[in-house]
Parts: structure tokens; sequence; C-alpha cells
């Protein structure tokens, strides 16, 4: 009997001590430091884009300063329009890039909100990510040259973070993450298609004037001396300006599309330690800064 | 539904007819330079417009480059066939021209 009065607490002691070991492996603290690392990923794909729609638009300018509308100079000589069967017909990229950027925008608010809701900053950053999120979205349903399939992935991110709430236990809220990640996957994948599929776009024009860019420049009687520095100066210009284009678009292209297993793989560790894809990830942002810088210093 | 065929058709048979043309001299390189002109004008068009892959008129003018890329083939093979090859491209550049006029409102 005595004995058994001994074990008795020891029992409830070993009880308790597994309740609490439970407990803790529901409440060790999310990864937080991950999600703000695929928000900084995404944010800089996004800025980097950004800057290279800006030089994309500067090269166009530089296209049409050889090919301006022909007659005597008007206010619209050099607007981005070419004649094709006696008619003039527009080819203004902007509509085409923009909504690209709005659905990076998407990508970025989605982070945001994951993000937030991982470090428990219910004290309205939660609402405030949301909200901007939902902006987002309807800045992107808003362009009509937007494809369906980006418009719909902008929609499903938002509908996926609609079940993030103020939830308390860390059990419910990895539960909470979990799901909101997995309806959000196919949204993450939509949007990260559309945006190769722009730049892919890109770089055919950007191809295509540079290709024309040189013709036209061969085309021309120019003497030696300082007339022909200019035009070499001009031609060099827009090749280095051109190849850093497309070195630039095939980069964000690439880690863009790294974001999606970044995603996944962030979804699936949760409870692990496990960073390898998001480390590939940031390395990939890196080389499109680094990329950006070299290319600015050679032009 | 929109898809990249006629852009990625049109850029591939400009860069073919350029090719093709530092290979001919005199009137046919001539004419192979105009072409290769006009593809690219007609490329950064199509790029900049949303066109409907379903449209039958779209799927036709697809056909048609790929058509005149078909006849180009090897372009160093093919050389002697070269009033072949620029009677295919203006086929193909004629329906292109009417349909990106048509789409872009004018």
């Amino acid at each position: 009997m005595k004995n058994e009065r001994r074990i008795a607490p020891t029992g409830v002691l070993l009880v308790a001590l597994v309740v609490i070991a439970v407990i803790c492996v529901g409440c060790a603290g999310m990864p937080t430091g991950r999600f703000d690392t695929l928000v900084a990923a995404s944010k800089a794909v996004e800025m980097s884009t950004a800057q290279t729609d800006a030089d994309f638009v500067n090269l166009t300018r530089r296209f049409m300063m050889f090919s301006p509308a022909p007659g005597p100079y008007r206010v619209d000589s050099f607007a981005p329009v070419v004649e094709v069967g006696g008619a003039r017909l527009d080819f203004d990229f902007g509509p085409r890039l923009e909504p690209r950027q709005a659905a990076l925008g998407v990508l970025v608010a989605y982070t945001e909100v994951l993000a937030a809701f991982a470090r428990k900053d219910y004290g309205g950053e939660l609402d405030r990510a949301t909200h901007s999120l939902g902006g987002s979205v309807q800045r992107l349903a808003g362009h009509v040259t937007a494809s369906t399939i980006a418009q719909q992935g902008g929609g499903v991110l938002a509908t996926a973070v609609n079940g993030l709430g103020h939830l308390i236990t860390e059990r419910m809220r990895r539960v909470a993450l979990r799901k909101a990640m997995d309806d959000a996957a196919p949204g993450v994948r939509a949007i990260v298609a559309y945006v190769k599929e722009i730049n892919l776009l890109a770089s055919t024009a950007v191809t295509t004037m540079r290709d024309q860019f040189i013709r036209k420049a061969n085309g021309l009687t120019v003497a030696d001396g300082v007339a022909r520095l200019q035009l070499n100066e001009a031609v060099e210009g827009v090749i280095v300006e051109s190849n850093s284009i497309l070195a630039q678009l095939r980069q964000e292209s690439t880690a863009v599309d790294a974001i999606v297993p970044a995603h996944a793989e962030l979804r699936d560790a949760i409870d692990r330690d496990e960073r390898a894809v998001l480390e590939k990830l940031m390395a990939l942002v890196a080389e499109v800064k680094r990329l950006q810088s070299v290319y600015s210093t050679l032009k | 539904m929109s898809d990249h065929a006629l852009v990625e058709g049109l850029a591939g048979l400009a860069s073919r007819v350029d090719s093709l043309s530092h290979l001919t001299a005199g009137d046919p390189s001539r004419t192979l330079e105009d072409q290769e002109d006009r593809l690219a004008k007609l490329t950064l068009v199509a790029i900049a417009l949303d066109m409907d892959a379903t449209n039958a008129k779209y799927r036709d003018a697809v056909n048609r480059v790929q058509a005149a890329i078909d006849a180009i083939g090897d372009a160093d093979r093919k050389i002697q066939n070269v009033a072949q090859v620029i009677s295919q491209v203006a086929k193909a550049l004629d329906v292109a021209e009417k349909l990106l006029t048509k789409l872009a409102g004018v």
C-alpha cells in the first residue's frame, strides 16, 4: 500500500509531463521569419519587374526615335505607332505590362497576409494586409487585358485567406494556415504562370525592336567622324539595353517561378526547420538585384 | 481564350525571312527585307493586342504564318524556292494585316 501511494504521484507526474509536452509541441513558435522571407522575395520580384518595365518603356522610346511617323514632326510623331497596310496601329505595351504588375501586387499582398497571421499581428496588421489584398485583387480584375486565369487566381488567393481569423491556439493557427495555403496554391500557380507569360511576350517585343533597330541602323549612311561615333553610341546603347532587359526578364521569370515550390515547402514545413527552398529563392532574387546593378553600370 | 501562337509565329517568321534575305541578292532580297519589316511591325502590334484564340480568322492567320514558316524550312536548303517563299509570306502578311487592323479597330 505504501508503495502504491508512492507510485501514484509519479504516474500523475508522468501524465502531466506528457500533457505539457503535447501542449508545448502545439504551442511551438511558428517559423515567422520564413514567411517574412517569402514576403521579401515577392516584393523583390515586384520591384525588379517595375524597374525592368521602366527600362522597357525607354527602349520603346529609343526604337521610335529610329522609326518616327513619316512626314513633318507632330506631337505624336514618336508615339508607339507603326504603319501597317496604310493604317496606323498602336503598339503601346502599357496595357500588357500593367496587369502583370497588378498580378505581382496580389502575390505580395497575399504573402503579407500569411506573414501577419503567422506573426499573430492581430492588432490591425492582419486586417490591413487583408484589405490590401482585396484592393490588389480588385485592381487586377479592373485590367481588361489581364487573362481570366490570372484574375481567377487573384480571387482564389483572396478567398483562401478569408478563413484566417483571430485564432488563439498555435495548433489552430497552424491548421488554418495550412488550409489557406492549400486553397491558395492554384491561385499562386496561376499568377506565376501569367507573369511568366507576359515576360515572354515582353522578351519577344525587345528582340523584335532590337533587330529592327540594328537593321535600320545598317541602312543609314553616315560619314566617318563625329556623326559615325554618335551612331555607334546609339546602336551600342540599344544593344546593351536590350540584352540587359532580356536578362532581367529571364531572371525575373526564374525567380517568380521559384515562389511556387517555396510556397509549397513553407506550407509542408510549418512544423519543421526546413529552409533550403527559401534560401534558393532568396539566392535567385539576389541574382535579379545583382543583374540590375551590373547592367545599370553598363548603361 | 487567348494564346500567343500568332505572336510567336510572326516573330519566328520575321527571323527566318531576315536570314533568307541575307542569303539572296537583288530584287528577292529587297522584297524579303520589306516583308521582314512588315512582319516585325505586325509582331509588335500583335503583342499589344489581346486576341481571341478561338476566333476563326485568328486561327486562319496562325495557319498561314505556319505555312510560310514551313515553306522556308531551312533557309540554306530551300534557297532555290525563294519565289515560292515570298508568295507564302505575302499571303500570311495579307491575312495577318487584315486581322490585326480589324482588331485594332482601324
